[in-house]
């Protein structure tokens, strides 16, 4: 019985895989990307790739488990939303209150650990920020909003 | 269990556990000063729609922590035009005051005309901000 139950999810399972899940497409060539037109301290560079650019770039380094459903619907739907909301890789392209808005949220949502969402760590240790490195990137977001108002 | 159910049973554990990690949830009058200008129609719409979430003694800590009107003018400039650029986007879009809100006080939430002032004016202060 126990062996039919595991057999029957197995297959759907399976059958599941061949459903597409539209993982956004990875660029690699981005003109517009912030970390490379701005003079991001190399810290803070460092932490928005391995903690942020995943879900908010073009440049998103699937892991092996993102092909596999149904966790391919998740890391689909995250990075989909996570680049509609705010892509690094289109910075340069956004007017600047809109760049002033990115920083502030950015503050808000790191000082407050909304972000990176809770999920992504748990599978990325190098995503797992300190209080410390929190308070260095908002610290950086309010820096850098004065020198993009000053522009 | 042979070795066979042992393995998939291992292998669907692992898909659900990793499934299971996805799926976790990651959401009166004001002071205007030199930096921005409220006017008289602008306040009264602030008033009647927004003031008593978004102020400094509020009740609802969400709404307070994001923007209090009352400090609007206190911020530094970079924050003010970021805080004026999302008044326009929640007002396009349609997300403020919040449905419950709306529900419960339909004559408290701005009219077209009033939504369409408010987003000119932010507009405005934003321009004369970053130009
Ligand atoms: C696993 C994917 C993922 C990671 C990693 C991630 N985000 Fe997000 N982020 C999202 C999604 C999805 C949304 C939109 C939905 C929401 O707000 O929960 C979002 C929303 C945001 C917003 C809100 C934008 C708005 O329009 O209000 C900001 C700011 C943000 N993220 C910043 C960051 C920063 C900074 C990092 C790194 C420290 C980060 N995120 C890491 C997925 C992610
Ligand atoms: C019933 C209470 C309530 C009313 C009334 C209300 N808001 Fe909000 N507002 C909130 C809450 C709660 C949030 C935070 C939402 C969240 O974080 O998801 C918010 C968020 C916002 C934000 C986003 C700020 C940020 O930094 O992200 C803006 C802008 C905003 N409101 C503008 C307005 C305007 C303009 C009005 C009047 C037309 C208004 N609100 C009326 C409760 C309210």
């Amino acid at each position: 019985m126990a062996r039919r139950i595991l057999l029957g999810l197995a297959g759907i399972l399976l059958v599941m895989q061949l459903i597409p899940a539209h993982l956004p497409e990875v660029k690699t060539a981005n003109p517009e990307d912030l970390l490379a037109n701005n003079p991001v301290p190399e810290e803070i560079a460092a932490m928005l790739q391995n903690t942020c650019y995943d879900c908010h770039s073009n440049e998103t380094q699937y892991p092996w488990y993102a092909y596999v459903a149904p966790v391919s619907f998740l890391v689909a739907s995250d990075t989909r939303e996570g680049r509609e909301h705010l892509n690094f890789s289109a910075w340069q392209s956004l007017s600047k209150a809109d760049k002033l808005e990115a920083l502030d949220d950015i503050g808000e949502e790191v000082a407050e650990g909304e972000m990176p969402l809770k999920v992504y760590p748990l599978m990325h240790a190098q995503a797992r920020l300190s209080e410390e490195d929190r308070q260095a990137l908002v610290t950086w977001a309010e820096e850098f909003a004065e020198k993009v108002f000053e522009e | 269990m042979n070795k066979f159910t042992g393995l998939l049973a291992g292998a669907l554990l692992s898909m659900v556990v990793l499934a299971g990690f996805t799926v976790i949830p990651p959401t009166a009058s004001y002071p205007a000063g030199d930096e921005l200008d409220i006017p008289e129609n602008i306040n009264a719409i602030f008033k009647n729609s927004c003031y008593g979430c978004h102020n400094s003694e509020s009740k609802n800590e969400k709404a307070k922590k994001k923007m209090k009107i009352d400090k609007l003018a206190g911020l530094n400039k970079s924050k003010l035009v970021a805080k004026l650029n999302k008044i326009v986007k929640e007002i396009e879009e349609g997300e403020m005051p919040p449905e419950k809100f709306a529900a419960k006080y339909p004559e408290r939430v701005p009219s077209k005309e009033d939504q369409q002032a408010l987003i000119n004016w932010a507009k405005g202060e934003v321009d004369k901000l970053t130009q």
